[in-house]
């Protein structure tokens, strides 16, 4: 070298631990956390005694038990049913609803577009308190319109339609981001090619259109029928008072209100539960390939290629204004007016009857007050966390070459699969099991962790494309250079990957503060949290405390994501 | 600077054989290319030295130091092979300043305060981006991110520089200008290079050996002139630049020359034997198309004599290239003279036909 000052010298630095062994302990440590806690659910369905007592033997006692009950086979009717209903509705509307706002000269489609997205961006019980409280049989809009028109009620949301009918309100923008993606994605020339061979556009869109979305749409219905088979607090709400049982509901009352307690048999009827969405999800995986899952929302929407609507423009616009009314407006307005009056009803001006002693009750009552606190800390602290042990979980899994890392990449959507119900018993059992001093479960962190496992595909969802555009040579040029896997992952991916786990902590952020199903069985006096609460004392009749704590919950979903959107960009997606 | 060693490196994917049985032998200081086309092992070849890949059998050792060994069991991890590898895709870490990105191998070594900041200034006035050490790599042009890649490689002097196409993502322009920079500062510094190209100009203009490799077999190791001019193989004579090829058999075998007769020209044709060659043999001649003479003096001597017709010409700017009918046999001419009439008359000369078993099958 013909360098002018002496060339450098001077030893490596290595990492504290080899990277196999770091490899193995993020490796473990993940399986433990996400597919463990299935152990004991199995175990205890197996059981002829609860865990926690001595004794007990392996019996098939408690399969025998549920596939011999009427009441389960009512519900699981009823559940299949409702789902089968909510499934057909939401991706029939979800798919007209892209199809409209993607393809057509549809007047403020722009505007439908994202207003349609607000079931999908705030907390879903809110609004289900709004829905109630609007049109159900003693309901503001269903009183309302039979007091003062000569309209027919043709609506009960008391009933598996009526219930399916709130339900496709919600699931239908699911269907509708998947197919806008879809469809945003999809080559304008197709279409364009057919036109030229001369196709009218609606003939276009029936014969390449749309049979090129079917893949998506065949995505999107797989995973609102699971999804669909799991729901609890719609039943719980709309169904309790005509005593129609769904699965979920039926594993809820056996649990809780059956004295005494049918733990076994509920543990055989969650194994029944997750296995048959499991299946589901390995068929929708085999018909639709892995990459669907990783979809990302939110591709431009594409000017080109416009069906012109003629004389159906204005028709169609008043349609979709009413829809939007009908189905985010009008609830939310409920959801308002509930919180903020201190009787709704309409016989009584709302705006003579205005107060915040609802908000005041919140405040005062230690139960509400705590759900808070006790949700933002889970959403925060159990957030961060979650995103933190993702980015560490997805580099093993993409970016080693960790031996047993596929096993990782699946385990890693898994929870995706798991009903909340399911993931709150196992985790139930698991703490049995390893802490039967209750000292976990009389923490946040019991209920913590089982937000944050339940939560681990959606921020895994967020986070993987981002780590999957970076590319390898980033990493291996830091390898090149003389660091280990450790050193290259901290100081290089973990610092590129700063804003994705931005995203991935907001989106977290937001899931855990709503998310309930997984706290019924977890919950002691002292852990509350919103979502429960607000379940718990509705079904007890306190709707006005209860709709303010879901503005409140609402107000500050909106506000994380309106910040979360300023910093990383973040787009609520399904 | 050390030797760099390999042998025996054998790779598969299922089924498929990535490298097999590769030997290379890099002399200190040298700038060696692997050259081929895609699928052809070079680059896996390239992140085997580097510890990026893994290898199933062989040993490559640089110096002393063996870096891989299957039979000894010996794996460097890629962090402990001293190898400055420059990136096709550049990798510079888009959160770092050039002078952060520079300075990154000199602080895993420890490297610390003003020697650091020393070297990286070093590094970057020889990589030329003394002036822009503060910036971030979005502020700067593909060349010059390029640069920083180079300047990386260097920091702490590697054992060896691993360039992997690096030229690919640059324009027209700036990667000829690219090519003599990097070549002038490889020699400056004499650092042994394996340099992975699929661009044989790249290749044949700033290697000082060439390795031509094809499904993971070496077809051909030497300097630029005795890979176009004396092609080990079809395969290479057909890879490399431009060449005709005219199938036909053995007529008489000779020990300078061999009298071969192409179907389609009614005279047989005299030309070099690159091996052996028995009667009858099947066998393809290869003539580039500069060495061509055109209208040649009736009394030059060692040409092979065609008569042929113009089909088309392609004028490209300083120089013209022909195809011609010879026969039934189509021949491409590559010439600054300009061709007068339909018909003309062509020497192929006999020292640069080469003669090379086989049919045109060149596998």
């Amino acid at each position: 070298m013909t360098a002018a000052t002496a060339l450098p010298t001077g030893r490596l630095k290595h990492s504290w631990l080899p990277a196999w062994v770091t490899q193995y302990l993020l490796w473990a440590g993940g399986l433990i956390l996400i597919v463990g806690p299935i152990i004991p659910v199995v175990w205890a369905s197996l059981w002829s005694t609860p865990l926690y007592e001595a004794g007990g033997s392996l019996t098939l006692a408690n399969y025998q038990d549920l596939l011999t009950d009427p009441a389960w086979w009512e519900a699981v009717r009823n559940s299949v049913v409702f789902a089968v209903l909510t499934t057909i509705g939401s991706v029939a509307l979800g798919t007209a609803m892209a199809v409209l706002f993607t393809r057509t000269d549809l007047p403020a489609r722009r505007f439908f577009s994202s207003a349609l997205l607000v079931p999908v961006i705030i907390p879903g019980l809110p609004l289900l308190l709004g829905w109630t409280a609007m049109y159900a049989p003693a309901g503001y809009v269903t009183r309302w319109i039979d007091e003062h028109t000569p309209l027919p009620i043709f609506w009960d949301l008391y009933s598996v339609p009526g219930m399916a009918l709130v339900s496709i309100g919600i699931a239908a923008p699911v269907v509708y981001l998947l197919a806008r993606g879809a469809l945003a994605s999809q080559d304008a020339s197709l279409e364009m090619a057919a036109r030229s061979a001369g196709a009218s556009p609606l003939r276009t869109l029936r014969t390449v259109t749309i049979p090129l979305v079917r893949p998506a749409l065949l995505n999107s219905s797989m995973i609102v029928f699971a999804l669909s088979l799991e729901v609890l607090g719609l039943p719980l709400i709309l169904g309790t008072s005509n005593d129609i049982q769904f699965v979920s509901t039926y594993l809820y009352d056996n649990w809780l209100n059956v004295v005494p307690s049918q733990q076994g048999l509920v543990s055989a009827g969650a194994v029944v539960l997750l296995a048959t969405v499991t299946v589901l999800l390995l068929i929708r995986n085999r018909l639709t390939g892995d990459v669907a899952r990783f979809h990302t929302v939110g591709g431009k929407t594409t000017s080109a290629a416009t069906v012109k609507l003629g004389g159906a423009r204005w028709p169609l616009f008043a349609a979709t204004a009413a829809y939007f009314t009908a189905v985010i407006v009008i609830p939310l307005g409920g959801l308002l007016l509930t919180a903020f009056t201190t009787i709704l009803t309409p016989s009584i001006d709302p705006w003579t009857v205005l107060s915040t002693t609802h908000f005041q009750k919140v405040v005062d009552d230690p139960v509400f007050s705590r759900s808070i606190t006790n949700s933002l800390t889970i959403a925060i602290v159990g957030g961060a966390l979650a995103t933190v042990a993702i980015a560490a979980l997805a580099i093993v899994a993409h970016r080693s070459s960790f031996r047993h890392r596929t096993s990782l990449q699946y385990a890693m959507v898994y929870p995706r699969a798991m009903p909340g119900l399911v993931t709150g018993m196992a985790f139930f059992w698991s703490f049995v099991i390893l802490d039967p001093s209750g000292a976990i479960r009389a923490s946040l962190w019991g209920i913590g962790i089982a937000f944050a496992v339940r939560s681990l595909a959606l921020g895994y969802s967020a986070f993987y494309p981002q780590l999957a555009s970076l590319g390898e040579d980033l990493d291996r040029a830091a390898r090149t250079s003389g660091a280990d896997w450790w050193t290259a992952v901290k100081t290089v991916l973990f610092k590129l990957l700063r804003p994705a786990m931005g995203v991935s902590f907001v989106l977290l952020f937001v899931a855990m503060l709503s998310d309930y199903d997984p706290a019924v069985f977890l919950v002691t006096p002292g852990t509350e949290v919103m979502g429960l609460t607000m379940l718990k004392l509705w079904i007890a009749g306190s709707a006005g405390p209860v709709a303010a704590l879901g503005v409140i919950q609402v107000a500050i979903t909106l506000v994380v994501l309106g910040f979360g959107r300023l910093l990383f960009g973040v787009r609520p997606g399904a | 600077m050390p030797d760099l060693q390999i042998s025996g490196l054998t790779k598969a994917f299922d089924d498929n054989v990535a490298l097999d049985d590769v030997a290379i032998h890099g002399k200190d200081g040298e700038l060696l290319t692997l050259l081929g086309p895609s699928g052809c092992g070079k680059s896996t070849t390239l992140w085997s030295i580097a510890g990026l890949h893994d290898p199933d059998r062989g040993r490559i050792s640089v110096g002393d130091a063996v870096l891989f060994d299957r039979e000894q069991g010996i794996d460097l991890p890629p962090e402990a092979r001293e190898c400055g590898v420059v990136f096709q895709s550049y990798a510079v870490w888009p959160n770092m300043t050039v002078a952060d990105n520079v300075g990154y191998p000199l602080k895993l070594r420890r490297v610390k305060g003003a020697e650091r900041a020393d070297r990286v200034r070093e590094v970057l006035d020889l990589v030329e981006l003394g002036d822009l050490a503060e910036r971030y790599p979005h502020q700067l042009s593909g060349g010059q991110q390029q640069r920083v890649a180079l300047g990386r490689a260097l920091a702490f002097p590697p054992r060896l520089l691993l360039l992997d196409e690096p030229f690919s993502n640059l324009d027209a322009k700036l990667r000829e200008r690219a090519r003599t920079w990097l070549r002038d500062l490889q020699r400056e510094i004499g650092i042994t290079t394996v340099f992975v190209a699929h661009d044989q100009d790249e290749a044949l203009s700033m290697s000082d050996r060439i390795v031509v490799m094809d499904h993971g077999v070496v077809r051909q190791v030497g300097t630029p002139e005795e890979i176009y001019d004396a092609p080990a193989d079809l395969f290479v004579a057909d890879f490399i630049g431009t060449i005709n090829l005219l199938e036909g058999h053995v007529l008489r075998p000779n020990r300078t020359h061999v009298e071969v007769a192409v179907p389609g020209i009614s005279d047989p044709l005299l030309a070099a034997p690159t091996q052996p060659l028995a009667a009858d043999a099947p066998v393809t001649l290869a003539v580039r198309p500069e060495t061509i003479v055109i209208d040649p003096a009736p009394d030059q001597a060692g040409l092979n004599r065609v008569d042929a017709t113009v089909v088309d010409r392609s004028y490209l700017g300083d120089h013209v290239r022909y195809r011609l009918q010879a026969g039934s046999v189509t021949l491409t001419v590559q010439t600054s003279q300009t061709i007068v009439g339909s018909t003309v008359a062509l020497g192929l000369p006999i020292d640069r036909t080469l003669a090379y078993a086989g049919g045109g099958d060149r596998g």
